[in-house]
């Protein structure tokens, strides 16, 4: 037993890094909870984090373990950083453990530039992401569609991109689950899911969303052999990194079957300590009809971010002369780290499907994975952690020990400490951004209290989370990238 | 119209916690803290008028459509509000919301994604409470 203020008594040490919540905890709890953690992250957590991830134990068919990544923090219903799989014959799918924005995900692309290329066309540079990667509240994006194009983008995802001149063909196995996942059906999908997405493909959103102009300083290539596979080949150079999701197509997708779900439970008298924990049986009409909306909410954001992408290279190319194939402004990879997917994982020695529920978690798929596309199949999937906007973010690679222990998942970001309100009153929009600038980091916002919620100071240390992962050998450290120019709803 | 934002609850969220002296004044001081949290209301004036009608079965689940449907407008119509005309008769909402399409006077502060039904309840003691986390 180890005594910190904030942690239930009852959790054990498993190692350095991981600690369990038995299932004697709660007399509901189906399984143990696991928290990854260093001590110090254990300390800094919140009570939320417990006390939901053991709720989240409770849940009928769920494997193994409830776990919460090393970034975690109290969410509502699933804690943010929560990973659960079930059983998809008696388990159930529920929206709280995606979230409301169902694949929000991040997603990185290299350029042949270094710092010096870039820094005396910074500020024209971000001015123009500002202006062609639409930010903030009632932001409408470039593309004209109708219903019938957004349909089809619910069902090609990624692939109507590149087909209709959005994208390149390379850029479609670079992408989690190749840009499309199966199953997507929009007659499952509202009018008013539709009528909220339908202009809002290519916006960035607001909150914690962003994109940044990052830097490789040689001293961040932790693993450069895995470093060049993924594109980053020497220092100085410079990244783009894009945080945002399905916008609110997705976000009206999960409001409408929240409803949905908290009646389905009331009929089966299915009882749960959060009605944000609301779920389905997976195989129930409405558990899958939800998930081939979910699917068409994935499928939209991974439209979103490559039409984002192609508003970058548009960028890039306006501000450097130069065609964005000749700037190497290839794809590392994107991930979706609000999801839940149908993957095969190993109980007790022997395989089985399940549904992975991952809600500020990425795949962490490990090396020689089918799933993964060939470039990268002998080293393993790129894992992209955002970092706060003063700070840092990084990129890793998945591990086989990810596959065994936490259904190849792993964290997704730093993690918040502070909340908004509380940030808010500590520290102003408009100073931070001359503060920032003075540091070398030059930042748009469409909203100076939105900056303010973002500050480094309400951020986990991004390092003690990445060590946590190292440790853990649920995932390695490839590259680290500093800020440079970045832009925010 | 009061409400106070809660500094220690979901973190990455907005949470806040409404006041009314009944059901209709609690959601109408629901929807203007909603609304606060996107655009600064002192900004939005009331140039359009919209109606809306909501049904559920509980009072909880009431609150958490109206709201929702705030949400939805923000997205669909491009629609902010600072005054609000709340019905309640039993488990039917009638509503009369001021407002203004989306503008360049309009100072923006956070698009909220989703209101949540996380500690959603709706309390009666000398006056009605409701603490709603909004997701950010």
């Amino acid at each position: 037993m180890i005594k910190i203020d904030n942690v239930p008594r009852e959790i054990k040490k498993v190692s350095d890094v991981v600690w369990e919540i038995p299932k004697t905890y709660k007399r509901e709890m189906k399984v143990p909870a696991r928290i990854y953690a260093t001590k110090k992250l254990l300390s800094e957590m919140d009570k939320g984090v417990f006390d939901q991830l053991t709720n989240v134990a409770c849940l009928p068919g769920i494997q193994k373990h409830a776990y919460c990544m090393p970034d975690g923090h109290w969410g509502y219903g699933f804690p943010i950083g929560g990973v659960a799989a079930f059983d998809p014959e008696k388990g159930v799918i529920s929206p709280g453990g995606i979230g409301f924005d169902i694949n929000c995900g991040m997603r990185l692309v290299t350029t042949n530039l270094t710092y010096r290329d870039v820094e005396p066309k910074l500020k024209p540079l971000v001015n123009l992401l500002f202006e062609k990667v639409p930010t903030g509240v009632g932001a409408k994006g470039f593309l004209r569609i109708n219903e019938n194009q957004f349909k089809e983008i619910m069902v090609h995802g990624a692939k109507w991109c590149v087909e209709n001149g959005y994208g390149w063909k390379e850029d479609i196995k670079r992408i989690e689950e190749y840009g499309c996942i199966k199953g997507a059906d929009p007659s499952k999908v509202s009018e008013k899911a539709i009528k909220r997405g339908l202009k809002q493909m290519g916006t960035l959103g607001s909150g914690n969303h962003y994109l940044e102009v990052q830097m490789v300083t040689a001293d961040n290539i932790f693993r450069p052999e895995i470093a060049r596979k993924f594109g980053i080949i020497r220092p100085d150079q410079i990244v783009v990194m894009v945080h945002c999701g399905s916008r609110g197509f997705g976000h009206q997708v999960a409001t409408d079957y929240l409803v949905v779900f908290n009646k389905v439970m009331k009929e089966i008298k299915l009882d749960v300590k959060d009605r944000e924990l609301a779920c389905a049986p997976f195989k129930s009409k409405e558990g899958q009809n939800y998930y081939k909306a979910m699917a068409c909410a994935a499928n939209a954001a991974f439209v979103n971010r490559q039409i984002i992408l192609h508003r970058i290279r548009e960028c890039f190319s306006q501000i450097f002369k130069k065609e964005p194939e000749d700037m190497d402004m290839n794809m590392v990879y994107d991930v979706a780290h609000n999801i839940a997917k149908v993957e095969e994982h190993k109980i007790d020695g022997s395989k089985k499907e399940l549904v992975v529920h991952r809600k500020g978690s990425t795949r962490s798929f490990g090396p020689g994975h089918p799933e993964l596309t060939k470039l990268y199949r002998d080293v393993g999937q790129p894992v992209i952690l955002g970092g706060s906007m003063e700070t840092g973010s990084y990129l890793l690679v998945g591990t086989e020990s990810a596959m065994n222990e936490t259904f190849g998942s792993t964290a997704h970001g730093s993690g918040r400490t502070m909340s908004r309100t509380k940030a808010k009153h500590i520290v102003r929009g408009d100073e931070l951004q001359r503060d920032m600038e003075k540091r070398g980091i030059y930042v748009k916002a469409a909203s100076m209290s939105g900056l303010a919620e973002e500050a480094g100071l309400a951020y986990k240390n991004i390092s003690d989370v990445v060590q946590t992962l190292e440790k853990a050998d649920i995932s390695r450290s490839v590259v680290a990238f500093k800020p440079i120019g970045n832009i925010k709803g | 119209m009061k409400y106070k934002y809660l500094d220690d609850v979901a973190i990455a969220d907005i949470a806040f916690r409404a006041e009314g002296k009944n059901l209709n004044e609690l959601f109408e001081t629901a929807a203007l803290a909603t609304e606060d949290t996107m655009i600064d209301t002192k900004t939005i004036k009331h140039t359009l008028v919209k109606e809306i009608e909501v049904e559920e079965e509980d009072i909880e689940h009431l609150l958490f459509k109206f709201l929702s449907e705030l949400v939805y407008l923000k997205d669909a119509e491009l629609l902010f509000f600072s005054k609000f005309e709340v019905n309640i008769n039993g488990n039917k909402l009638k509503a009369k919301l001021f407002g203004d399409k989306l503008n360049d006077d309009m100072i923006f502060k956070n698009d909220i994604k989703a209101i949540t039904m996380h500690m959603l309840k709706v309390e009666k003691k000398e006056k009605y409470y409701a603490t709603i986390v909004l997701d950010i």
